[in-house]
């Protein structure tokens, strides 16, 4: 009697878990794509230590029923709904892993090599087929108090993992950055590269012109560019006008994201995408930096759904009364930046070409929870 | 162009040139702290911020906010004759979700509201909603209090139940506000712990003065100190009363040096006030109004020795729902994100499913739209409603569940739910409340307000001034045909304030429409624009006022003047509460003694205060002309007897009378009369009236003076007409 009354309010204290983190992501009180991140695996922490299960197939629908309304929440913020696709690809491969070692003929069974990660990986990749087959048919009754504190222990990881993205992100910044040379980025509001550009400094010498981005990042360029000057590095705030002129000097356009999409083109700081397009013009290589909790197994689409529209009153003063009555001032927060304008991204997983993301998609999603 | 010398100066450098120097002071300066610190804490330190905020709050002060959910004002009938004004749906969510929302952005941990008209209502939907439950960041209370008529009444109801306990948060139930509030609270406690004095801070967003989000009824002028933003003086604006001049008490200028005259805040009623407001309301029981006369009152009070803050606003948005045409402001701002995050398809209701598309149109799931209707910018629409072919719908909001029919052209009206419009039916800029029935071919023009379940006949055209309603009280009523054709069901709402001699009627009428009936309007409308443009023009030059210079202003205030004016006021009292003339004249006297006045000066005051009864008679349409002039002189004239004495007196007094008469409607009549009256009373004789007429220099002495002369030659041929009869005789 006693347990089953605390079963209850333990329930109910997960269900006002989830909906405080739905009105604060509403509120935006929780803002930025690594902090939605963070707090979805925390939450997500929670809900799967808190889960009762007979069989693994009910964890995943519970799963993909949270994760539809944490989704629904901010349809625009992505990283909330991959951190959700990596823990359920997550306890997919568990399942499956404990199933193969009973039935022991996962050598036997192992699928066609669908990428060159699974050739080298020990691991075993399933066709979506294969493996919600191989689900039914396993009995379960086994696998409900072996999973758990895999699954626990593989989100924890993946916690661990988001912590330490920049730190290996910016271990790569050596290769990338040469001597004095200049570099060009547009998002200041992004701290991989920031700490990318702090790391590098360490052991090279060069130059940062930082874009202002009006009009919703302006206090965090001038922000990023103290942090970068007190560091030592030489850094210019240049308005967004001027990036075209001084295209000609720059030796490497550095770009963090809001999001990846699965072709390799990406959601950057509204701004981005004209600058990609001089770079191209002057050939001047773009590099993007970004987590891999960053990447979606979204397609662009529809790119407007994918654009957060933001606060009006950052364009226009709210004080001017009769152009307020009068127009209608649109501003969108984000970029969609194709995956030609693209030439590399940097990844915690190392460098790859734009065009290689749908692999990196496969292997960290399964294709069945793309919907969620 | 660019030498890279050190880091560190090489920014310096830029950040002072005048290219991003723009930039810099436009949006660095002032948001620092406000926004930095609010609702974008520190990267990576948020979710620890987030676990920790209740437990730092609670070890700090938790915050009250009292919502007072009646507005105490009948603007929004015949609406709130059937649901409260915070539960009516603003982009379809009921305005006190967006207050709720507020106040958890702003980190409130306990809530108050208090109720008041159909306080079932308002209970029965915090107890359903999410702030109820658990995971709502702050515990709600609902207090009765069901004979207060006004926010005062409410304040002394909370005072005598004893729940305030600390510094609180005073809101209505009908903002939009997204300001970050944590500096707001910050600099009040900071300016509390110096000084207990300080009981009140009110949010003021600044806007312009003709900005559409501000109330047009109930704006105001604030004076502020510009350092301590300190509010001074408050004084509200009378459209009607074409206020040209406000006054201020000198010490003012004695105290501050620096003072702002504004006249261009948002007003939204959002204090935060300590446990002495309430306190103050109760012992000062005749406060109803908490700007007009809590604010007004405890600024002009010497003896409280309390001080009022304002906390001025620069960005974000903040607003109130105070009248119909705010209603449709504040939509139009929502739907255009100024409110952000607060907007439509943020979905603050659980059950709502908006999605953003371009060009500002929130559409919800499950909407079904015929192939060639327009869904144009500026559009929120609800699930489950249905859009017929060949319809357009421009810059309105409509709710769920509705049916509209083909070829209807809807253009910034505010269609709640379950509404049913019939083909080729037009409806601009006007509220259709939920169940009501549109029919064909019915025109609903821009201003006007079906409310609930009204149902409108085909081919009937609802005119802009027109509030429709079913609701009938204890009244028993017909169907108004009329207004809603043979098979149509409803009747025209009348106003009830209409028959009270309320002083603010015309005001009301004039800003609580949904759109401004320019016909109606046109006149009063314009001269206010430019009583207030000049107003603003003043402000912008925001002068500073020395001491020193004020003090000569005080001394060149002569005697002439203030007897004169002294002098006036006693005549028009006397003239108003009916004295006895002896009395009166003898007050005119001792004023004349103790100021050492001419008797031109009495005669001229006397002169002022009479010709403004009668002008006033003639205005109010009380009397024609010839009947006040008589009336007024008849009882009062003999008070000149002991003004006027020879016949340069006599002249002066008809100068000092055509002077007057050429301010005044109908001067040339009012002169006329007023001769012949007095002619009549041997005030005046003939020698002086022709003396004055046909000699003195000063009669012609301006194109007035000759106009208001007009009428007087055909006075002067019978006069002297008479006297040739007399003399034949």
């Amino acid at each position: 009697m006693l347990a089953a009354g605390a079963h209850i309010s333990k329930e109910k204290d997960l269900n006002a878990h989830i909906e405080a983190f739905v009105a604060q992501i509403k509120r935006r009180q929780i803002q930025g794509s690594y902090n939605v991140a963070l707090a979805t695996s925390q939450l997500l922490l929670r809900v799967v230590s808190a889960a009762r299960w007979t069989h693994i197939d009910q964890l995943v629908t519970q799963i993909k029923v949270l994760g539809k309304r944490l989704q629904s929440a901010q349809p625009r913020e992505l990283a909330c709904g991959n951190i959700i696709r990596r823990v359920l690809a997550l306890i997919r491969e568990e399942s499956e892993d404990t199933n193969d070692s009973e039935s022991g003929d996962g050598a036997i069974n192992s699928p066609l090599i669908t990428s060159m990660f699974s050739l080298l990986s020990t691991n075993d990749e399933y066709g979506p087929n294969r493996q919600s087959q191989s689900l039914s048919d396993s009995t379960g009754r086994s696998i409900k108090k072996d999973l758990k504190p895999y699954i626990i222990e593989g989100i924890q990881e993946l916690i661990d993992e988001l912590k330490s993205i920049d730190e290996s992100i910016a271990s790569m910044g050596v290769e990338m950055i040469h001597e004095n040379e200049t570099i060009l980025t547009p998002t200041p509001n992004s701290r991989t590269v920031l700490k990318f550009l702090l790391r590098t400094a360490q052991k090279r010498k060069f130059t940062v012109l930082v874009v202002e981005v009006f009009p919703n990042d302006v206090e965090k360029t001038h922000e990023f560019a103290l942090k970068l000057a007190e560091a030592g590095i030489e850094t210019t705030v240049i308005t967004d006008a001027m990036v075209y002129s001084i295209m000609g000097r720059v030796g490497k356009v550095i770009l963090g994201t809001h999001a990846v999409l699965a072709n390799g083109g990406l959601l950057a700081s509204a701004g981005a995408a004209m600058i990609c397009q001089c770079a191209n013009v002057h050939r001047t290589p773009v590099v993007i930096c970004t987590g891999l909790y960053k990447l979606s197994p979204m397609y662009p689409f529809d790119i407007e759904s994918l654009i957060e529209v933001g606060d009006t009153g950052k364009v226009l003063e709210f004080e001017d009364g009769s152009l307020v009555d009068k127009v209608n001032v649109v501003n969108p927060l984000y970029d969609y930046v194709p995956p030609e304008s693209v030439d590399l991204c940097i990844t915690n997983m190392g460098g790859y070409s734009p065009n290689f993301m749908y692999r990196l998609v496969l292997d960290h999603y399964r294709q069945e929870d793309t919907t969620l | 162009m660019f030498g890279y010398d050190t880091g560190t100066q090489a920014y310096n450098r830029f950040n002072s040139s005048p290219h991003s120097g723009f930039a810099a002071s436009e949006t660095m300066g002032p948001k620092k702290g406000g926004q930095s610190s609010g609702n974008k804490p520190k990267v990576g330190k948020q979710t620890a911020q987030q676990n920790a905020a209740p437990e730092e709050s609670d070890q700090d002060e938790r915050l009250q906010a009292i919502v007072l959910s009646d507005s105490y004002q009948t603007r929004f009938q015949p609406l709130t004759l059937e649901t409260p004004r915070c539960l009516l749906p603003l982009c379809n969510t009921p305005l006190l979700e967006y207050t709720f929302e507020f106040l958890a952005l702003a980190g409130v941990s306990e809530v108050i509201v208090v109720c008041c008209a159909h306080a079932d209502q308002i209970q029965e939907y915090i107890a359903n909603s999410r702030w109820s439950n658990p995971p709502s960041p702050f515990t709600i209370e609902t207090v009765l209090s069901p004979e207060s008529v006004s926010v005062g009444d409410a304040m002394r109801d909370l005072d005598a139940k004893g729940l305030i306990t600390s510094d609180f948060l005073l809101v209505s139930g009908d903002i939009v506000c997204n300001v970050p509030f944590d500096k707001v609270l910050a600099d009040h406690r900071q300016r509390r712990a110096k000084d207990k004095n300080a009981i009140m801070t009110m949010v003021l967003r600044e806007a312009s003065p003709f900005h559409r989000t501000r109330a047009r009824a109930e704006s105001a002028i604030f004076v502020l100190d510009e350092q301590t933003n300190q509010c001074v003086h408050y004084e509200e604006i009378k459209t009607r009363r074409h206020m040209k001049q406000i006054s201020l008490d000198p010490e003012i200028f004695n105290k501050h040096t620096d003072l702002a005259i504004r006249n261009d805040f948002i007003d939204c009623h959002i204090d935060i006030c300590s446990p002495d407001v309430p306190a103050l309301f109760t012992e000062n029981f005749d406060y109803n109004h908490i700007r007009k006369d809590f604010v007004h009152g405890i600024l002009t009070s010497d003896l409280l020795g309390k001080t009022i803050f304002a906390h001025i606003v620069t960005d974000n948005y903040a607003a109130r729902v105070r009248s119909l045409q705010t209603y449709d402001a504040v939509s139009k701002d929502v739907i255009s994100r100024w409110t952000y995050p607060i907007t439509p398809d943020s979905n603050l209701l659980a059950d709502q499913t908006f999605q953003y598309q371009r060009g500002h149109i929130y559409k919800e799931d499950g909407i079904v739209l015929a192939r060639s209707c327009r869904i144009n910018s500026c559009t929120v629409v609800g699930a489950g409603t249905a859009v017929d072919d060949g319809t357009v719908i421009t810059g309105s909001v409509i709710g769920r569940r509705c049916k509209i029919g083909k070829n209807v052209s809807i253009r910034s009206a505010y269609i709640w739910d379950d509404v049913t419009i019939e083909d080729d039916a037009i409806i601009e800029s006007a509220i259709i409340a939920n169940g009501a029935v549109i029919g064909a071919s019915s025109h609903v023009a821009p201003g006007a307000i079906v409310s609930y379940n009204v149902k409108i006949d085909t081919n009937i055209i609802v005119d802009g001034n027109k509030r429709l309603t079913k609701y009938l009280g204890e009244e028993d009523k017909k169907v108004d045909t009329d207004a809603v054709g043979e098979n149509g069901d409803g009747y025209v709402y009348e106003d009830a304030s209409e028959a009270e001699e309320d002083d603010d009627y015309e005001e009301i009428v004039n800003s609580s429409g949904l759109v401004y009936n320019m016909a109606f309007l046109n006149a009063s409308d314009t001269s206010f624009s430019t009583v207030s443009a000049d107003q603003a023009h003043r402000k912008s030059r925001r002068r500073r006022v020395s001491t020193a210079s004020n003090n000569t202003i005080a001394s060149e205030d002569s005697d002439e003047d203030s007897f004169l004016r002294e002098a006036q006021a006693s005549v028009e009292r006397a003239v108003a509460e009916n004295h006895d003339l002896d009395i009166a004249a003898l007050e005119l006297s001792t004023l004349r003694m103790a100021k050492n006045a001419q008797f031109h000066e009495v005669r001229a005051a006397t002169i002022a205060a009479l010709i403004g009864r009668i002008s006033h008679l003639i205005n109010s349409n009380t009397l024609k002309a010839r009947a006040a002039v008589e009336s007024v002189l008849n009882r009062w004239g003999p008070l000149f007897r002991r003004q006027v004495f020879d016949q340069a007196d006599q002249i002066d007094f008809l100068l000092l009378i055509q002077r007057d008469c050429t301010r005044r409607m109908q001067g040339s009549s009012i002169l006329l009369h007023a001769i012949n009256c007095l002619y009549d009373q041997d005030i005046l004789e003939e020698e002086a009236i022709l003396t004055w007429w046909y000699q003195d220099p000063q009669r012609k002495e301006d194109a007035d003076m000759v106009k208001v002369g007009e009428l007087v030659p055909r006075w002067l041929e019978w006069l002297t007409t008479a006297e040739e009869e007399s003399d034949s005789e």
